[in-house]
């Protein structure tokens, strides 16, 4: 039974939760979890979700999708609907009211490592309305396969096991899962003593603090400190040094990190923060995010290249050096000999911008489609600099001509087009070639617009930028890092490339083609689902947005 | 004495087990055991011919129908995987199999021929024309633009010949070492197959660089092309017996004595060179099934990784399995040089042989794993009866005994939730596994 | 025809383990168990410094005026290099070989090259480890020929190893292959999930004998035997040798050298290379980090050795397919020259420098002209380390040299 489709039918009951977590003199749920739990995450405050979910968009747009129709005609669904039957004969009542009921009130799951294994000690517990109703729930689960339960005592209360790895017991109202045994008579500690645990610790209030009030859907705790978490020093490769440096370094301060999950009717959202809560980030020049045609997503960051170079001896490991430094020497071709740190990357403002767009006729032929990616930076004095990237992008279609010539293919040569008022250098080729290469399809192209500089891996793509930065075209900007994706055309550029995916599970899974393309399918329609999603980082906080169609 | 008299099944010499999936292994990639003793029922004339049947085999066809997408992707262990995949899936592997000698035979690189596209359509020639008439699979050989590539036949024009594709002509794909011809003849067919040419990924005659004068090769006179060369070197006596004895070793065993080659030489002729009519003769014949012809043979890689594959049912990631193979010594579509790969004993180096046991250990750790044989281990009721199941399955059972109590050992101290993975890693240190 | 021969170069695998004879190697490695730690004997450590390594910049000789003239930039300044004779001393970054040299455990031969130097890179290199200056392409290794020497490596299990790559370098090629390539000790080692309980038992079952001698299963066996029992002598990963070595690509490659020659698998020759020496622009920098890099890595090797009395096992030698102009050009680099100096060290090494230091005034087609031809460095350590008769590897009789 493919776990997917459990999960799916089974969203409404689990995301059943109420209120706050601590009432009635019993200790919250993070009171019963040991303090020594390095992961926990917690859903609660979803009682109206519920109700939120039924009729909403994303019910509606799942019933409506294919994917939910396939489902019901799989096999799957048959088995489902079979284990939901049993369930209803067993238990006296439908799967998802009986544990909607058990989790009524919460339901959170804790992690702890356990020293030379692999798979973590986990601990599940669920609060509902009525201890009553949770016993009796245990008691039929313990009717199955009867005789290999054995019930021992903690503290009194009484604790079910069955096999090594599964642990059972009822305290107060909230039912008490563990894979070891160990875990599950500490809770029940927990429990006697009236909480403390978790919610005792000093790293855990500092992280609640500002969650509680909000009343989000979920909550994810990670104690770094306690995981004994280390993030590298040195990050491997130098893009990755100047993409996360300043974040490792937040990450490596913080003891903790910390995650809310609030759900809105057009998707959801995930506010995330490690340390003390992020200075709140002042406002600066925003970074430009465009929208251009079959835009399928943009990364946008900002970053002081000249530093980064100066200080790259303490960034980047010695491995990486020797590379950089051949890069510079290769860099210099571009820029007749003159040195990267002081001369070329003092030229260009922090702005660093990624766009990708889906072409408007992908080429031909059984191969990938990639879609159109640019790179765009922005000059400090675009009249003296601008030039000398024109310049350099010259020196860029002589190499590959070289290059190209060295296979026996057909030169490019540099044409200038007009677009808009706009010049717009690129590359065409003299003959078109009978086959080309995925890299041989590349149209390099390059355009200035105000203080911009685009180079893109095709001639529509440059142009749509230029003239969108041009025309000062600009999305709502903010000062972090941030990543956006357009969830439709992110479909789209997919979905041309569908045979290419069907084969690329054939080739790494070795599913049989029938089974291939119906994951892909799947994949397919859930992504259909999407309306896209934002992402901002900042070194300390995360917010990552998911909106719905 | 006809060398290919058929096997007769006696009292002294049965038509047994250990007949039948030496047969299934030989002519495709081994088989389960259901498949061995319905092999055996059917008695040695019906498993031959059924070997030779043609069937419906729709996931195979959907897979071969994908090689440009794959080759498109420009990445030979792409390419690799995609071929590794049809091998196992194959309901009728004898095709796949011929299509891998026949990659050694008409050895071509994809480090250097480039276009994956061509590689793919030189791996379907194989598959197409392999099983029939081998005068058929030569012209389209010749003709093939993956394998002028490799061989220079660009450069070979009139007045500046270029003898490359002309002596591998001779030498490695018809006649052989001293296989009658002579350098005048290498030079002469040279000349004929000037003009013989590859245009954007096509193969085209380009008269224009074609030297019309005629030409003497191997006594006959003519003013031949490429096509006619490679008539006049398979109908020679010489490459009848040249071929049939590369299939015969790659088929039966190593070292056939020179009678046998020239009966297996004649036999071939009489069959008219077809290939398929051949190995029916030689998948019956007593020759096939003498002692010194079974459990002889080294499994090379490719065979190695597709056997176990199939016999597991396990689902890995063939991209991988294709880096097994090649970490072995055998990575398709890249044979070392325009020899092929030698085979035998030169598979087994001390990196390669670890390789093999590396993939063993890996395939155990594999998604897909709990498929039919590790379900079966699990669920047998002791350590022996586990230990005789992997061992059945795999090794036609016959290992010494001190070999096996070992195993008993081994898989009593594992337990049942871990035996059928360690049973399977060990199973890379018995020869048996490895010669078949 | 090239390319074909190119591939031709690129085999994988070697040849069984086994010698014909079948039964001898399973008694060697009986008795070499009985024994305990096998004495490992003699081994060559060849450090190719791939891409022309600027040798002026290298050994330097401080006191030339030419040399300050004709590289106005790049000319390394007298108070920075490090002197180890009156008239040479070595880039400041060679604390290493500096220390070694006047340790006695460094030779540097000067002048080194070959008759009608070859700028080409492919050409060049095919030439230095071929030893055939003259011919066509497509011809074995010279270390590949002296591995088929039946002295040179008697009974070892695995005879010459070219580690950090899967692509087995000219120079160990020959027919019969006696070379392995290995991208790391990893490929030469049981896969780590294999657990102790089946790691335990895998010796067990190649070790009875199946049938008689000569057939294709016993010879299986035997080399399932021997292949086990070499990978079993290897050190658990992580625990290869007790010294330091720093974190840099080379040390690490020299670090599994150490490790598989103290396995006592018998190997005798070892090439490991390091990339990147092609400088035609901003060379300052690079050339500085690979220098560095070079003689960290092998000081560290070299003192790994001494340190368990072992210094007198491995001999090292760095060559370079060709060195560089003695002219900068107009990018900060320098292009393809032609002789250029190399050095042998470790063990046994007579230190100090050999060979005359090439000619700054008088150049051969604006580079510096060969004294020692590489055949004869060869020559010097075929006989002399290795043991073997240089004349027929190397087709040729080449005036030997004192370093060793």
């Amino acid at each position: 039974m493919n776990p997917r489709f459990v999960a799916l039918a089974l969203l409404p009951a689990l995301l059943a939760g109420a209120g706050p977590a601590s009432d009635n003199g019993e200790a919250g749920l993070p009171g019963l979890v040991p303090a020594n739990a390095g992961v926990y995450f917690e859903l609660r405050g979803t009682g109206r979700l519920v109700g939120d979910f039924r009729g909403s968009r994303l019910e509606k747009r799942l019933l409506e999708s294919p994917l939910w129709k396939r489902f019901q005609a799989a096999p799957e669904h048959d088995q489902l609907q079979f284990a939901l039957l049993w369930f209803e004969g067993h238990f006296g009542q439908r799967a998802e009211r009986t544990l909607a009921d058990a989790a009524s009130e919460g339901l959170a799951l804790a992690l702890r490592p356990v020293p030379g294994r692999a798979q973590p000690g986990a601990l599940l517990l669920a609060r509902g309305a009525s201890a009553a109703r949770q016993a009796r729930l245990i008691e039929g689960f313990r009717k199955v396969g009867e005789a290999e339960w054995k019930t021992t005592e903690v503290e009194g209360l009484p604790v079910h096991a069955r096999g090594p790895a599964l642990h059972v017991a009822l305290l107060g109202r909230t039912i008490a899962l563990s894979s070891h045994a160990g875990l599950l008579a500490e809770a029940v500690r927990l429990h006697a003593r009236g909480g403390g645990g978790l919610s005792a610790t000093e790293g855990f209030r500092s992280a609640a603090a500002g969650a509680r009030r909000r009343g989000s859907a979920g909550f994810a705790f990670l104690d770094l400190a306690g995981l004994g978490a280390r993030v590298p020093e040195l990050l491997p490769n130098p893009l990755l040094a100047l993409l996360f440096a300043e974040h490792a370094r937040a990450l490596r301060a913080a003891p903790w990190v910390r995650a809310e999950l609030e759900l809105t009717g057009a998707g959801a959202v995930l506010q995330s923060s490690w340390g003390a809560p992020a200075a709140p980030a002042r406002a600066r020049d925003a970074i430009a995010i465009p929208v251009v045609p079959r835009r399928v997503g943009a990364a946008a960051v900002r970053r002081d290249l000249q530093a980064f170079w100066e200080a790259r001896e303490r960034l980047v490991p010695p491995t990486a050096l020797a590379g950089l430094a051949q890069f510079d020497t290769t860099l210099s071709i571009f820029f007749s000999g003159r040195p990267l740190g002081d001369e070329l990357l003092s030229e260009l403002e922090p702005d660093l911008l990624l766009v990708a767009a889906r072409e408007e006729q992908p080429a031909p032929g059984p191969g990938p489609r990639l879609p159109g990616f640019a790179l765009v930076f922005r000059l400090r004095e675009p009249d003296r600099f601008g030039p000398r990237l024109e310049v350099a992008f010259q020196t860029l279609l002589g190499i590959i001509n070289a290059d190209r010539g060295q296979k026996g293919l057909e030169p490019f040569r540099l044409e200038t087009t007009a677009v808009d008022g706009l010049e717009v250098l690129t590359m065409r080729p003299l003959a078109p070639d009978p086959h080309p290469t995925l890299e041989g399809s590349l149209r390099w192209s390059a355009v200035r617009a105000r203080d911009r500089f685009v180079l893109a891996s095709t001639l529509g793509l440059a142009a749509s930028l230029g003239t969108a930065f041009r025309n000062g075209a600009l999305e709502t900007p903010g000062p972090e890092d941030r990543l956006v994706l357009d969830g439709p055309e992110l479909r789209r550029a997919l979905v041309e490339n569908e045979e290419q995916l069907v084969v690329d599970e054939m080739l790494k899974k070795g599913s049989t083609r029938a089974v291939a393309e119906r994951s892909i399918r799947d994949f397919l329609d859930l992504l259909d689902l999407f309306a896209g999603a934002d992402v901002a980082v900042t070194p300390g906080s995360l917010r990552l947005e998911v909106r719905l169609r | 004495m006809d060398p290919l008299a058929p096997f007769e099944p006696s009292a002294a010499e049965p038509w047994d087990r250990r007949r039948a999936a030496h047969l299934l292994r030989r002519a495709g990639f081994g088989a389960g055991a259901a498949e061995v003793a319905d092999a055996v029922r059917a008695g040695p004339e019906r498993a031959v011919a059924a070997l030779f049947e043609e069937g419906d085999d729709p996931e195979h066809a959907a897979t071969l129908a994908l090689g440009n997408a794959v080759a498109a992707r420009e990445d030979v262990a792409d390419l690799q995987a995609w071929w590794l995949l049809r091998m196992v899936r194959a309901q009728r592997p004898l095709r796949e199999k011929l299509a891998l000698f026949w990659h050694g035979h008409f050895a071509t690189s994809a480090a250097k021929v480039g276009d994956l596209r061509l590689l793919a359509r030189q791996n379907r020639l194989f598959l197409e024309r392999g099983l029939g008439p081998f005068e058929e699979l030569l012209r389209g050989a010749a003709r093939d633009p993956a394998l002028l590539l490799y061989l220079d036949s660009n450069a070979n024009r009139r007045g500046h010949p270029n003898e490359n594709f002309a002596r591998e002509l001779m030498e490695l794909f018809t006649l052989g070492l001293g296989g009658g011809f002579g350098e005048r003849d290498v030079q002469e067919a040279a000349r004929a197959c000037t003009g013989w040419h590859v245009r954007d990924g096509s193969f085209r005659f380009d008269e224009a660089l074609h030297d019309p004068a005629p030409k003497t090769v191997l006594g006959a006179s003519g003013a031949w092309t490429g096509d006619d060369v490679a008539r006049l070197c398979a109908r020679r006596p010489e490459c009848a017996r040249f071929v049939a004895r590369k299939l015969f070793v790659f088929f039966a065993r190593e070292d056939p004595e020179p009678p046998l080659v020239e009966a297996l030489g004649e036999r071939f002729r009489a069959e008219g060179l077809h290939v398929g009519r051949f190995l029916r003769a030689l998948f019956r014949a007593r020759t096939f099934y003498e002692p010194r012809a079974m459990g002889t043979r080294v499994k090379g890689p490719v065979e190695l990784v597709v056997e176990v594959v199939r016999l597991t049912g396990a689902r890995p990631d063939f991209r991988a399995l294709a880096r097994a193979a090649g970490a072995m010594g055998q990575s398709l579509f890249q044979p070392p040089n325009v020899k092929g790969w030698d085979g035998g004993r030169r598979w087994l180096s001390g990196a390669a042989l670890l390789a093999r046991l590396s993939f063993l250990a890996r395939l155990a750790e594999a998604p897909g794993w709990d498929a039919p044989l590790a379900r079966r281990v699990d669920g047998a009721a002791d350590a022996e009866a586990a230990v005789d199941a992997v061992l059945e399955a795999t090794v036609d059972g016959a290992v010494p005994e001190g070999a096996r109590r070992r195993l008993v050992e081994l898989a009593g101290r594992l337990g049942p939730v871990e035996r059928a993975r360690g049973l399977f890693r060990a199973l890379g240190a018995l020869p048996e596994l490895h010669v078949g | 025809m090239e390319p074909t021969r190119r591939e031709f170069l690129s085999v994988l695998a070697g040849v069984p383990l086994l010698s014909a004879t079948g039964r001898a190697a399973p008694l060697f490695v009986r008795m070499a168990r009985a024994a305990g730690r096998a004495r490992a004997g003699r081994a060559l450590v060849v450090v190719r410094l791939q891409g022309g390594n600027d040798g002026l910049n290298t050994v330097v000789p401080f006191r030339a005026d030419p040399y300050f003239r004709l590289r106005r930039s790049l000319a390394l300044a007298p108070g920075a290099v490090r002197r180890i004779t009156d008239d040479l001393a070595l880039h400041p970054e060679m604390a290493g070989f500096e220390s070694l040299f006047k340790d006695g455990r460094l030779a540097v031969v000067q002048g080194v090259g070959y008759p009608g130097a070859d700028r080409s890179h492919f050409r060049s290199t095919e030439i230095w480890e071929s030893a055939d200056v003259a011919g066509g392409s497509a011809r074995a290794g010279w270390l590949g020929r002296c591995l088929c020497h039946p002295d040179a490596a008697r009974g070892s299990i695995l005879a010459g190893a070219a580690l950090g790559t899967s692509e087995l370098p000219q120079a160990l090629v020959a027919d019969p292959l006696r070379a392995t390539a290995l991208a790391s000790l990893e490929e030469f080692r049981l896969p780590a999930g294999a657990g102790d309980a089946v790691r335990s038992v895998l010796p067990d079952l190649a070790a009875e004998e199946r049938g008689e001698a000569g057939g294709t299963l016993e010879r299986v066996r035997e080399t399932i035997a021997q292949a086990l029992d070499a990978s079993a002598r290897l050190p658990a990963e992580g625990r290869e040798t007790g010294a330091a070595y720093p974190d840099l690509p080379l040390a690490r490659k020299l670090r599994e050298v150490a490790a598989l020659h103290r396995a006592g698998l018998g190997t005798r020759v070892f090439f490991v290379t390091l990339d990147g020496f092609d400088t035609h622009a901003r060379q300052a920098r690079t050339h500085a980090l690979l220098l560095s890099e070079l003689s960290r890595s092998v000081k560290a090797f070299l003192d790994d050795f001494a340190g368990d009395g072992g210094g007198d096992e491995v001999l090292l030698l760095t060559f370079s397919e060709f060195g560089r102009r003695v002219e900068e050009n107009g990018s900060g680099g320098t292009d393809h020259g032609a002789a250029a100096p190399l050095f042998v060290a470790g063990g046994g090494v007579k230190g100090g420098v050999h060979g005359a230091h090439p000619s700054l005034d008088r150049l051969v087609d604006g580079d510096l002209g060969f004294g020692v031809d590489f055949r004869s460095v060869y020559a010097t350590v075929l006989r002399r380390w290795l043991g073997v008769d240089p004349a027929p590897i190397l087709g040729g009789s080449f005036p030997e040299l004192d370093f060793v």
